[in-house]
């Protein structure tokens, strides 16, 4: 079964975007509560799954950072308002694993293992999460903003400042680094 | 089944769940992002607690609002008093009313306000300054006595410690031990840079350095300015008269003596000794700059980009800054962008963020944000102070805050103003390029100021002098054109070349085309029924 992206939030009103950009609050609440489910996503999956309280800091500062760039923003812009968005968390959670005090992200657990039947669907999300978790930064980045967030191949070079063909080999190794990890789904 | 990967599909890869985020996270955003930047630590979210806290928290987050709007508002207006300390733990932003600093991770400020005078010490660190027009700020910069004033400026600090000993110093009262070099870099305005007793005026697109004159020799300017360098020759000269009377006076008194040349650096300089111990006075001829050197815009673009990929960020943007001046390039302005960005140089993100195309902006204020550079702006209020430099007769100005409003946020109701400014203040190729965007019933009046100020407008309505008017009466009203350009909703008066026109009205999608002739000094009026 392919991975659905994360459940895409009805576009936001160019309306509600003009109030938001002049700083009524209203609809700032109302952009937050729209895109803070797939911000969220994008940088724990981007951690690893690892580190909740990190995933907590970093989507809160992506959008503290959103609310107070949103005045400059162009809707009819190259990039959409939830791209952009994704950008930043991106960059900002990039940055995050780029410092050295992440090492300590390890000692997060990924995930428990159960043994049960019912934990089934868990016991194979906790294998997904430590293969995509053991990839490169710069492989996880691309493959997550792929699988989870279905952005483009443009879309993605434009995200991480990439070359296109760049965006498709990082892309092609991470899928080939999962498979290796994860064996035969079916064995 | 992903059109680019098939064999994917068989994992399932959605099994990998992520928990919600926190529902607190909404509120603690916007009390963040309501607080000044720089100053909004990460709210401790709090779940469980903030929901039974709601109504009582609700009620008192509305007061702090209400009284942080205040404070905001009063600050934006009348920059108060006051006193602070910061130690950026990362890229951070220090309003100070309408001056402001960003600051680099790791620099530490102390600043005080007394009415629009900013004292400030910069101990360590590296901070890009920017000066309101009407403030004065006087750094303290390294503790060791390099003092740099600025007024209505662009400018950035730079605060280097001797490495090695950086590690291990705590306190900033042992900061002037190892404090290695302070820099300082001008990008407008008027900065003054004071160190061991010489006051040196830094012009705006160069850099001056203070050496700690513990570590390192005397500084070096990075730029002398003919100012500072016929202070030097006057000094020189000085020197030299009291040589000469000092040697008139001892030989005069007493008799001549066997004694050693002497090396001190004038004597060094007037005899043009380069030996012995003068060696150590030996001037080394600076290089020429690269920008005055050569102009090659494609190649000093080249040098950005090699510096920007090994990550050399500032030098990047000199080199791009460069090659802007030598010819402007949209693309090279967006690199110019980036490396201002990826450099933490807020003032210069800004200046160069505001000379992009909109198409180019989002991209850029996306890698800006993502470093910590806020380069967002405030349309409305660059809008007002537009307004407020045009009611002052401040027209340059206004015009320039009205387009950067309009770079801000595209409003094409500001096309008049900006029109009205660059006519006023005598900018005739910004007039001949926004009276192009004007429907021409709405420049009429401002053709005349722009030709009163001696700027011929072509395709633009015509004054008395040259031209009839136009009055244009219909039932029910249509949209008038006057030769194909939209001229408003009748009634229309309208002033036109002599000559001959056309003139379309337009109801709902039908639309009617008179021919008609102005004559010089003339008014011609059109009543048409088109019921």
């Amino acid at each position: 079964m392919p991975a659905a992206a994360i459940a895409d939030p009805p576009s936001f009103d160019e309306l509600t975007l003009r109030r938001a950009q002049r700083g009524d609050e209203r609809a700032w609440r109302d952009l937050i509560e729209r895109y803070q489910r797939p911000v969220h996503a994008l940088i724990w999956r981007l951690l690893g799954g690892r580190a909740k309280h990190r995933a907590e800091d970093l989507t809160q500062e992506t959008f503290v950072r959103v609310l107070r760039a949103l005045p400059g923003f162009d809707p009819a812009g190259p990039a959409s308002l939830s791209t952009w968005m994704l950008t930043i968390a991106t960059r900002l959670t990039l940055n995050e694993l780029r410092r050295p005090e992440h090492a300590a992200l390890d000692a997060d657990p990924i995930g428990e293992e159960r043994s049960d039947a019912a934990s089934e669907r868990q016991r194979v999300g906790a294998a997904i999460a430590r293969a995509v978790g053991a990839l490169p930064e710069a492989q996880r980045a691309v493959f997550v903003l792929r699988e989870y967030h279905d952005l483009d191949y443009q879309d993605i070079a434009t995200v991480l400042e990439l070359d296109l063909g760049t965006v498709k080999s990082r892309l092609a190794r991470a899928r080939a680094a999962l498979r290796a990890h994860l064996g035969d789904p079916h064995a | 089944m992903r059109d680019d990967d098939d064999q994917l599909a068989t994992y399932d890869l959605d099994a990998w769940e992520v928990p919600p985020p926190s529902p607190g996270l909404v509120d603690a955003v916007i009390a963040r992002a309501k607080q000044p930047a720089g100053v909004a630590p990460l709210e401790e979210l709090k779940p469980e607690r903030r929901r039974r806290g709601l109504v009582i928290g609700g009620a008192l987050a509305a007061v702090l609002v209400a009284v942080l709007a205040l404070v905001l508002w009063g600050t934006q207006r009348a920059p108060k008093d006051g006193r602070g300390e910061v130690i950026a733990t990362r890229a951070q932003r220090l309003d100070l009313g309408a001056s402001n600093a960003q600051l680099d991770p790791g620099a530490e400020v102390r600043w005080q306000r007394e009415k629009h005078r900013i004292s400030a010490s910069q101990p360590r660190g590296a901070a890009s300054w920017q000066v309101g027009e009407d403030d004065t700020l006087v750094i303290d910069a390294g503790a060791m006595g390099a003092s740099v004033e600025a007024a209505g400026a662009s400018l950035r600090v730079e605060v280097t410690m001797n490495v090695s000993d950086e590690r291990v110093i705590g306190a900033s009262a042992l900061t002037a031990a190892v404090v290695a070099l302070v820099t300082v870099v001008v990008y407008e305005g008027h900065v003054k840079v004071a160190s061991g007793g010489q006051t040196v005026v830094v012009e705006p697109g160069s850099r001056y350095e203070v050496q700690n004159p513990a570590l390192a020799p005397p500084p070096v300017a990075g730029t002398v300015t003919s100012e500072e360098l016929a202070q030097k020759q006057q000094m020189i000269e000085d020197l030299k008269r009291q040589i000469e009377e000092l040697q008139h006076q001892r030989t005069a008194t007493a008799a001549p003596t066997a004694e050693p040349e002497p090396c001190d650096e004038v004597a060094c300089l007037l005899t043009n000794n380069e030996e012995g111990c003068c060696t150590k006075y030996k001037k080394t001829p600076k290089p020429a700059p690269e920008e005055t050197a050569s102009c090659d815009a494609p190649q000093l673009a080249e040098k950005g980009d090699a510096h920007f990929a090994k990550g050399q960020f500032a030098a990047a943007l000199a080199a791009f800054e460069a090659s802007s001046k030598c010819k402007a390039s949209p693309s090279v302005a967006a690199k110019a962008a980036l490396a201002a960005c990826r450099s933490k140089n807020l003032a210069r993100a800004k200046v160069w963020m505001g000379k992009l195309p909109a198409e180019k902006r989002d991209a850029v204020t996306s890698v800006c944000v993502g470093e910590g550079i806020d380069v967002s702006c405030d349309a409305d209020a660059l809008r007002d102070k537009g307004q407020d430099h045009l009611q002052t007769g401040m027209d340059a100005a206004a015009l320039a805050m009205f387009e950067a409003s309009m770079a801000c946020r595209p409003d094409s109701s500001l096309l008049r103003m900006a029109f009205m400014a660059a006519c006023r203040s005598k900018n005739e190729a910004k007039a001949r390029f926004y009276v192009t965007k004007l429907p021409v019933s709405t420049t009429t009046g401002i053709v005349q100021i722009c030709e009163r100020n001696g700027i011929v407008l072509p395709g633009a309505p015509a004054s008395k002098a040259n031209g009839g008017v136009l009055r244009i009466h219909s039932k029910p009203a249509a949209t008038v054109f006057i030769d194909g350009s939209k001229a408003g909703v009748t009634p229309v008066t309208a002033r036109v070349p002599a000559g001959k026109h056309k003139i379309t009205l337009q109801v709902g999608d039908e639309k009617y085309t008179y021919p008609v002739t102005v004559e010089e000094g003339k008014t011609e009026t059109i009543t048409k029924d088109l019921e």
